[in-house]
């Protein structure tokens, strides 16, 4: 009988865990600790906070989903693995601090055979001063950030119906944030909403980046075949927000805010600051915190974890300068290379570099997007090692079978730009791999015949089947392990 | 101010040469029997990269 504990469960880490329990039969345990009995489904944020889903349409219950399903809930926050055992213990355990309203602050060990840390990003608001929902910036990162946006948001179109002008900033909220498409999202809806209302001429809108051009992504941009020419999405990128009527600045690490606006450091070293009414920005993502330690009690952190705080995995972290990335630096596995029984899926692996160029401005800022690890590829990442464990389990050796690498899949970003079953609209991009991959696809990076970049309705019945397809599989409905994923 | 589409080509700013849909466009991107189409497109090549990022 073995033991597998997942860390976490957002999109990785439930995707892992409801997988290995249909890998896996009973007589073999599968344990997930998360400090919240509910879950959200991050991109149906958007429409939350622009009051067109509720929060309850997002979440979804994990104690319901994994009573039936035979899989233990654990309601905690991990706080330090120890991959040996300690001085009492001989087998690995994770420590955590219960969560749960009756047991609240209690610290468990939970052993295990298996890893899977999937605790997703931390929100890390205070590496900008001023900025988060508890100073003066909204956030659309969470579904409970969602409601308080969409409660401003409401505020402010009351402001302008009674005449008054108001400026929404919406963007990056620190000069390595990532996530950019959801802020991206975010504009387009707001821009949508305000021109619904037909209130377009008291708002103002900027769009307000860390990317190098538009349409960056965090993934050095990509290029669509569009009306004949092969474009990149800095133009088709730069189209939409002009045909919305949302103003730019590019090239901008935000470093402070407050309650009248918001501070910045742009790539060429010049400052700037803009005044704002309303501002949406998305902080940089850390990873969970969790410590480690050996079994004499020593601090191994550093060998699990990068320097963010991100679990190190099979990728190359030598450093090497931009030139000489390679597609093969990007993990397959997403094992520890220390503890093979130790693996790392979604967001809390620590990537090798970024995807995007790095940059600093000429006083050493970063201002260029982290990698980002979107929804695609995370839950597609937990089904990988799910299957992996589970093969493992039953051949009793590590079985390293399926690959997911960044570099050799793709994704979809499906950017909501209005909600409407004969009205709505978004923009979709798809690309790859998410990785370029120059060796195989030395023009482009990438395979252009699976790429696309179109505005349209057909864009927003994708995003919102896929809401419901994903909400359908997470709550384990009937024969949701047949669905695509 | 929400900008027209008038409004975005004039000035010498960074800012001010985005591509800007047609009318046409436009209609495309709102005629249902279009976007049936679009739509069929747009599953086949998620379904592709969903099948072919795993192996
Ligand atoms: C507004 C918004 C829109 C987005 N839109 C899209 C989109 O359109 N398409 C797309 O592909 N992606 C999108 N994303 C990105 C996508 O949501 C993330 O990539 C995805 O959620 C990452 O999954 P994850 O499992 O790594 O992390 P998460 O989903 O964040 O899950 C992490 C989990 O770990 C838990 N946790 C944290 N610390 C601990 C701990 N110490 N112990 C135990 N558990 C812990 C957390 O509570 C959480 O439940 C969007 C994100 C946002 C915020």
């Amino acid at each position: 009988m073995a033991k597998v504990v997942v860390l976490g469960a957002g999109i990785s880490g439930h995707t892992a865990a409801i997988y290995l329990r249909h890998y896996l039969s009973r007589k073999h345990q599968v344990v997930v600790i998360n400090p919240t009995r509910l879950s959200q489904f991050p991109p149906s944020n958007i429409w939350v906070a622009i009051g067109k889903m509720k929060s309850k349409h997002v979440i979804f219950d994990l104690e319901k989903i994994y009573r039936k399903n035979k899989i233990e809930f654990v309601q905690g926050r991990a706080l330090s693995i120890h991959p040996e055992g300690d001085g009492s213990e001989d087998r690995p355990f994770v420590m955590v601090e219960l969560t749960g309203e009756d047991k609240q602050g209690e610290k468990i060990n939970v052993d295990y055979d298996y890893l899977i840390n999937a605790t997703g990003p931390r929100l890390a608001f205070e590496l900008t001063e001023g900025l988060g929902p508890d100073k003066y910036t909204y956030s659309v990162c969470t579904y409970e950030h969602a409601e308080q946006t969409w409660k401003a948001l409401q505020e402010a179109f009351e402001k302008m119906k009674n005449g008054q002008k108001q400026k929404f900033v919406i963007g990056l909220g620190h000069g390595s944030a990532t996530c950019q498409g959801a802020a991206f999202e975010y504009a387009l809806n707001v821009a949508y909403e305000i021109r619904r209302r037909g209130l377009q001429d008291k708002a103002e809108i900027l769009w307000l980046s860390n990317e190098y051009e538009l349409g960056d992504f965090g993934m050095g941009g990509a290029f669509v075949r569009r009306a004949g020419y092969i474009t990149s999405t800095k133009v088709v990128t730069e189209g939409i927000l002009a045909e919305y009527g949302i103003r730019w600045i590019k090239r901008a690490g935000v470093y402070k805010v407050d309650e009248r606006k918001i501070y910045f450091e742009k790539l060429d070293g010049s400052m700037g600051e803009v005044e704002y009414d309303f501002a949406m920005l998305i902080p940089a993502f850390k990873g969970a915190g969790l410590k480690a330690y050996d079994k004499n009690g020593n601090d191994i952190t550093s060998k699990l974890f990068n320097a963010g705080g991100f679990m190190k995995v099979d990728a190359d972290y030598s450093g090497k300068p931009y030139e000489e990335w390679k597609a093969s630096d990007w993990p397959k596995y997403y094992f520890n290379p220390d503890y093979n029984n130790i693996f790392a899926v979604g967001i809390a692996f620590a990537p090798p570099h970024p995807i995007s160029k790095p940059m600093k401005s000429p006083s050493g800022r970063v201002i260029s997007p982290a990698p980002p690890r979107t929804g695609m590829p995370s839950s597609v990442i937990g089904k990988t090692v799910a299957s992996n464990v589970a093969k493992s389990i039953k051949k009793g050796k590590l079985v390293l079978e399926h690959t997911a690498s960044m570099a050799e899949m793709g994704a979809a970003c499906v950017v909501s730009a209005g909600y409407g079953f004969f009205t709505g609209a978004a923009a979709t991009l798809t690309v790859f791999p998410i990785v370029q991959d120059y060796e195989k696809y030395p023009e482009w990076g990438r395979n252009l015949s699976y790429t696309l970049g179109e505005v349209g309705l057909a864009g927003h019945w994708f995003k919102y089947m896929f809401h419901h397809l994903f909400m359908y599989i997470v709550n384990t409905r009937l024969l949701w392990w047949a669905l695509p994923l | 101010m929400l900008r027209r589409y008038k409004d975005v080509v004039i000035g010498y700013k960074e800012e001010s040469y985005p591509p800007i849909p047609t009318k046409f466009t436009l209609w495309l991107r709102r005629n249902v029997l279009v976007q049936l189409f679009r739509f069929i497109v747009i599953n086949i090549k998620v379904m592709r990269i969903v099948i072919g990022g795993h192996h």
